[in-house]
């Protein structure tokens, strides 16, 4: 049995500290929170409303329009791919911040707009880790076909041998690591490319081969 | 018996390269080779279909290098392999796995094939109108003298995998030996170059003779 290429992509996003618990052992995140539930939150954050308290509707329809606006500069700097109304729960609590921050002057409170890029980074790092399984494997895809076009490998993507599973994690690694804002682990891609050359390279068959001078 | 599976795309990922698949044998092998044939080379796609009149998978080999009077290969200062004389060809028999061909090379017929020899796997269509190379590659004959068919070997299956350990107490192991059932005897000899021995040259080396007076045993 052969490894696969989730396993694999799972093994680098493990050897840059992005993903150190893999998929399958992971809980499977699926609740997801409505603008409306975002904007509530936002105003008892402000404490404009008591945990138990109803919002008035003009403060809620302001709350809410400053929820849509938080999610459309999210959008618009192409950090997530979900809906307004569909907001994992993973990264409510940075939506709930990030809108708590903009309404802060409209209700008399001091917001700290240093906090912005902070909370923006957390949103996009969740956006790219719930999606990472998926494109971590097109990764390590797209290493092989990479190889595969320069005639460098000896098999496919179902029957990759062991030998040759730390080198395909190492360039996936080198691939993946400017994504995360990590720097290049150095002499990776060398290292793994020397991997390959030797793992293809035949033994001599012990044939004569003869060469002519000029 | 060697038996080797491979998996080939039916489309090649570059149109530069036919994907390449080396083979290193041993001359008294025989060979079993599971082919699998995918549409594409990707880890969702789908296995060939391969009806009863459509086609076949053939392996082909040939000789590759021209051997010790190799003087027809030139090809601008480069050795060229040019003989190309056929050796042997075998057809796939599918198997029950789908896409999946097995291809045998029977005992004693690599006996006389040269060192290096080139090898292709192709589907071809009955009626031959159609060949699509699937991968090519070389086959290294390692030489080997086998030692003649055995008999009466059984069925080989794999060793059925071992217990987990159970954790209880500790049992004494009945062949630990006490000091009262031993005999030892210890045998002077000069030391001579032995490295590593404390004393340097001239050193007696001690040889510790060790037997179970109550039979055998081991330490």
């Amino acid at each position: 049995m052969t490894v696969t290429v989730e396993q694999l992509a799972e093994r680098a996003l493990r050897r840059l500290g992005v993903a150190i618990v893999p998929v399958a052992l992971r809980p499977a995140l699926v609740t997801v929170v409505p603008a409306d539930d975002l904007a509530t939150r936002a105003l008892v954050a402000l404490t404009v409303i008591a945990s138990d308290e109803t919002p008035s509707a003009t403060d809620q329809a302001l709350a809410l329009s400053k929820v849509q606006a938080v999610h459309d500069g999210m959008v618009a700097q192409g950090y997530v791919s979900w809906t307004a109304d569909a907001v994992p729960q993973a990264a409510s609590e940075e939506y709930t911040l990030l809108a708590a921050l903009h309404l802060a002057q409209a209700f008399g409170k001091a917001g700290d707009p240093s906090q912005q890029p902070v909370i923006e980074a957390r949103v996009r790092k969740i956006a790219l880790l719930l999606g990472e399984p998926d494109h971590a494997a097109g990764v390590v895809r797209d290493v092989h076909m990479n190889l595969a076009a320069r005639g460098l490998v000896r098999w496919s993507l179902d029957d990759i041998p062991p030998a040759a599973e730390d080198p395909y994690v190492m360039m996936a690694c080198s691939n993946m690591a400017p994504e995360y804002g990590l720097p290049e682990i150095k002499g990776d891609n060398e290292q793994a490319m020397r991997a390959f050359a030797q793992i293809i390279a035949l033994p001599s068959s012990g044939e004569r081969t003869p060469a002519e001078y000029f | 018996m060697t038996t080797l599976a491979i998996t080939l795309p039916l489309t090649n990922v570059s149109p530069l390269y036919i994907p390449r698949r080396d083979l290193v044998l041993s001359s008294a092998d025989s060979l079993t080779l599971a082919v699998t044939v995918l549409t594409t080379d990707d880890t969702d796609a789908a296995a060939i279909h391969v009806v009863e009149d459509g086609w076949a998978l053939r392996m082909a080999v040939w000789r590759d290098a021209s051997g010790a009077h190799s003087w027809w290969g030139w090809d601008y200062g480069h050795p060229c392999f040019d003989k190309r004389e056929l050796l042997w060809t075998g057809d796939g028999v599918p198997t029950a796995v789908f896409g999946q061909f097995s291809i045998l090379i029977p005992p004693a017929t690599m006996h006389d094939w040269p060192r290096r020899c080139g090898f292709s796997i192709a589907l071809t269509s009955f009626d031959g109108g159609e060949i699509d190379t699937l991968c090519r590659g070389t086959l290294q004959v390692r030489r080997a003298v086998d030692g003649g068919v055995a008999v009466g070997i059984g069925t080989i299956v794999a060793a059925p995998p071992p217990p987990p350990p159970t954790v209880g107490p500790v049992v004494e192991d009945p062949f630990i030996l006490n000091r009262s059932q031993l005999s030892m005897g210890f045998q002077l000899g000069g030391g001579g170059a032995t490295r590593g021995m404390p004393g340097g040259t001239g050193s007696p080396i001690i040889v510790l003779n060790v037997s179970r007076l109550n039979g055998p045993g081991r330490l």
